[in-house]
């Protein structure tokens, strides 16, 4: 079998391991989303119990390798409580890099000025409208660029997921070169199919800076 | 001044962060009251009734023991027919689950698995740790070099101060140590022979059975120098905790020396047989 042949032949293969790697991404995006907001704001909460918790998370999570965070969720907490691979993987994910991103939101939402929470009072809004509608607009733009790094680096990190046995791209990857006994042509392959979805990524995030790309200073 | 307005300031904003931090506190420790009871499945240990799948973990990127087959699709090798025999005689279906080698024996030990069914070679520290079937195959660990060998290596002697490339965890890590090698490790056979070809390492460590057959298929531009060394013996490993099992397991193995199955799966695959 050529290794063109090989290439087309495996593409079907790929593309059932790349639908597996979306939706690892897409869940762990999601859950990162989420956990980093939560976390930005317990750690701006000024409340020392809160803020010291966010802090040891972010140390910890964005300290330690996620390798080995994997492997504690799925083979450490074994005893305790078993998650199917899938579980892990994405609570892996969305744990490691909403550290990251809680980061990212910390920052932006100091960067808005304290005069947006004054003049938003002075207005008459009550703290919560102040915050989602004044506030986290402004900061979520600012936050964009630091975030997608986060959300790009979900998609190529779920390929972790190949050593909690999630049958993701570069585990099915890794099978078909050492069936085939063609390396790189495969690997290459798969990078290809990496880049396609990561691309799509980059695309919503200029959709993303546009919408809310008006002058707040 | 300025630490009026600084006081005034940090009340505006923190007001609803702590608010809404509060909230988000108390609604996560209710969340993880409420679902503890749900959450905390614990294995129950050998409920092993005849309808269950054996649950068995398997590279399935080393042929010919254990690789997907890429016209079906479908996990194939020596391993894999003489595992689906083992379930067909208890009377089980069999589950593969594809683990790479470095979380084989974790999953093992956190009983995700009933056994391991990829070459694993029996050796006398894996046997403190794990139980083990009856052997199913007897081999050897043999050279292998890329075909221009620039360091002249001609047997496992020669691999004192070399690079040898292995997989992760593998035993072969361990001879090459012995032989006073420098290993450098790889997540499959697979990356050691591309990196061998490429002359990255000075030579690899693999099993005479993977030498015999899928060297000579594949377009690797290496070789296997000098005799086999390190008689193996490979068995399914099983958890301590998993006995009966193996008990049960070891059972039909014997059964199936003993009326030819086993020699006749190994014909399939080596053109001889390599169970004894």
């Amino acid at each position: 079998m050529s290794v063109i042949d090989l290439l087309i032949r495996s593409l079907p293969l790929l593309l059932q391991g790349a639908l597996t790697t979306l939706w690892i991404s897409l869940l762990g995006m999601a859950l990162a989303l989420v956990i980093g907001l939560l976390v930005a704001i317990l750690a701006l909460s000024g409340m020392r119990v809160l803020a010291w918790f966010a802090g040891v998370y972010v140390s910890f999570f964005r300290g330690t390798p996620l390798l080995v965070q994997l492997f504690i969720i799925y083979f450490g907490l074994a005893n305790i409580i078993r998650f199917t691979p899938f579980q892990a993987i994405v609570i892996g994910l969305s744990l490691h890099f909403g550290a990251y991103i809680a980061e990212s939101f910390r920052g932006a939402i100091l960067s808005i000025s304290e005069g947006q929470w004054e003049a938003a009072r002075s207005l008459g809004l009550k703290p919560f409208h102040t915050f989602i509608y004044v506030i986290l607009p402004q900061a979520w733009r600012r936050a964009i660029p630091s975030i997608w790094n986060s959300l790009i680096d979900v998609v190529k990190a779920s390929s972790l997921a190949s050593v909690v046995t999630v049958q993701e791209l570069t585990n099915v990857a890794d099978q078909i070169s050492s069936a085939s006994a063609v390396v790189l042509p495969i690997l290459l392959e798969a990078a290809a199919i990496y880049w396609a979805l990561t691309t799509l990524l980059d695309i919503l995030q200029r959709y993303f800076e546009r919408r809310y790309s008006y002058s707040d200073t | 001044m300025a630490n009026a307005t600084q006081q005034v300031q940090k009340l505006t904003r923190s007001r609803f962060l702590r608010l809404f931090a509060l909230g988000c506190a108390s609604a996560a420790v209710l969340i993880a009251c409420a679902s503890n009871p749900t959450g905390s499945t614990a294995s129950d240990t050998a409920t092993d009734t005849a309808g269950q799948p054996l649950v068995v973990g398997t590279e399935g990127t080393y042929p010919p023991f254990s690789f997907r087959d890429l016209q079906t699709n479908e996990l194939a090798g020596y391993d894999i027919d003489v595992a689906r025999e083992v379930a067909n005689r208890l009377g089980r279906p069999i589950e593969f689950v594809p683990t790479q080698w470095k979380s084989m024996l974790a999953s093992l030990d956190a009983r995700r698995f009933d056994f391991v069914a990829n070459q694993v070679s029996v050796t006398p520290e894996r046997q403190q740790q794990y139980a083990f079937s009856e052997p199913y195959t007897v081999s050897g660990a043999v050279v292998i070099v890329s075909n221009d060998n620039p360091k002249q290596i001609q047997s496992v002697a020669d691999l004192n101060g070399k690079v040898v490339g292995t997989t992760q965890g593998s035993n072969y890590a361990a001879a090459a140590e012995e032989a006073g090698a420098e290993v450098k490790y790889y997540s499959g056979i697979a990356q050691v022979l591309s990196d061998l070809q490429q002359n990255r390492v000075d030579a690899a460590l693999n099993d005479r059975l993977y030498v015999l057959t899928e060297l000579k298929e594949a377009n690797y531009n290496v070789q296997a120098v000098g005799e086999p060394f390190n008689e193996e013996v490979t068995a399914f490993a099983f958890n301590q905790e998993n006995e009966p099992l193996r008990d049960e397991v070891n059972q039909v193995l014997t059964e199936m020396k003993q009326d030819g199955t086993l020699a006749s799966i190994s014909e399939k695959w080596f053109g001889e047989d390599v169970s004894n």
